[in-house]
């Protein structure tokens, strides 16, 4: 993941909805048809999503905190999981506006 | 002019369809299929949106040319005109009607057409999805001895609610099958005159009626030698409903993939599924059955 840094912004795609299939969530975008498979801690960092827009050092620490999982552990956990959701265009990154 | 019903539409036709229900024209107001004779241009669609080997799409339309059979055009999910090619017989015509014709109408009346078998299971409709050569059309007369009854084969189409339509009273076996269930071919009729498949008519257990899918099951094979059950959950159930979707090819040209994927969705979260895995080789359809009535029996007391 290069495009994105530590405490960069990252939003949820306002077009997703999340949906519940038995125990599975899974997010939908009804404008591409695409549609990602979240296992239960993929939910819980949805759930942050969901209140706005969050940096990957923010999703970092919540499961270093949730799992007492090392620094780096966490960091890359929290990389994998957003590089998928970037892929799958789930989230974007939050565009600075530009002054000049 | 020929009157028939069939997925509960009134339908007129100029091709006889002895396969399907007749009524008589003073129950049918306004028919709500016609399939008539008529000139069909061989150069396909204007504004096509997909054009395959022998097809092509566009939002309500569907053209589809076979050699030396016919030329096809299904439109508005209310009309399929035949251009036959001269001396065709006219059960090669039906096939094509009964098979890539009532399906494209039926997507275009958004109805969500799934390869598969519907039996109606002590009073419960029961939706099993197969690839072809799993021994569905077996498994279906197999229900069918042991006194249940069929809604619809091959052809299953559900409403936006979730109630399977009742489709053709009738099911394709291959001569095999019909050796195993002890059926005489002598007085079936074969699909297509050189094509070694019979379609065996059920009439007395036929159910009419919609109704709302209780459980599916996937019928497949494995390298084992025993018949095994095993649940499916979640996103898996999206990726099923969706491979079989019967003709899955015409969905993007009939511009309807995404009420596709909102419905996969939706009977995803509300209709049970298993998966039902059989050995490889052999005839199994009867341990089969006892399982899955067995497990209807646990699952969904009477």
């Amino acid at each position: 993941m290069n495009s994105i840094d530590l405490r960069g912004l990252i939003i949820k795609n306002a077009n997703v909805k999340p949906i519940v299939i038995d125990q599975d969530m899974v997010l939908m975008d009804p404008n591409t048809n695409a549609y990602f498979n979240l296992n239960a801690v993929g939910a819980k960092i949805w759930a942050l999503f969901e209140q706005g827009p969050i940096s990957l050092e923010k999703v970092a620490n919540f499961l270093q905190q949730t799992f007492h999982l090392s620094t780096e552990q966490s960091i890359t956990d929290a990389q994998q999981f957003i590089d998928q959701l970037l892929k799958h265009q789930m989230v974007e990154p939050v565009v600075a506006p530009s002054y000049d | 002019m020929h009157h028939y019903i069939a997925y509960q539409l009134n339908i007129d036709s100029e091709l006889p369809l002895p396969e399907l229900i007749s009524c008589s024209s003073a129950d049918v107001e306004q028919p709500d299929v016609m399939i008539q004779y008529g000139k069909i241009c061989s150069k396909g669609l204007e504004q096509a949106t997909v054009i395959g080997p022998n097809f092509q799409l566009r939002p309500n339309s569907f053209w589809l040319q076979i050699p030396n059979v016919a030329r096809f055009l299904v439109q508005n999910g209310c009309q399929i005109v035949i251009d036959a090619v001269p001396g065709v017989d006219e059960a090669s015509l039906r096939l094509f009607v009964h098979g890539h014709c009532f399906s494209s109408l039926l997507i275009q009346r958004n109805l969500f057409v799934l390869q598969g078998t519907t039996i109606l299971i002590h009073g419960k409709a029961i939706l099993f999805l197969a690839d072809v050569g799993v021994g569905k059309s077996t498994f279906t007369a197999t229900c069918l001895n042991r006194g249940h009854l069929l809604i619809a084969d091959d052809l299953c189409a559900m409403d936006l609610q979730g109630n399977i339509l009742p489709g053709q009273p009738h099911i394709h076996l291959w001569p095999d099958a019909l050796k195993y269930l002890n059926i005489n071919r002598q007085r079936l009729t074969r699909l297509r005159p050189h094509v070694e498949k019979y379609a065996l008519p059920i009439h007395q257990q036929f159910y009419a009626q919609a109704c709302p899918v209780s459980a599916i099951y996937i019928l497949s094979t494995h390298p084992f030698n025993e018949i095994k059950r095993l649940p499916v959950q979640g996103v898996e159930k999206i990726h099923h409903l969706q491979r079989y979707i019967f003709h899955r090819k015409f969905l993007s040209g009939l511009g309807k993939e995404s009420l596709y994927l909102n419905q996969a969705i939706h009977f995803a979260q509300k209709i049970p599924m298993t998966h039902l895995d059989r050995p490889l080789h052999g005839f199994h359809t009867e341990a089969m059955l006892d399982l899955v009535e067995h497990h209807l029996r646990e699952k969904m007391p009477v």
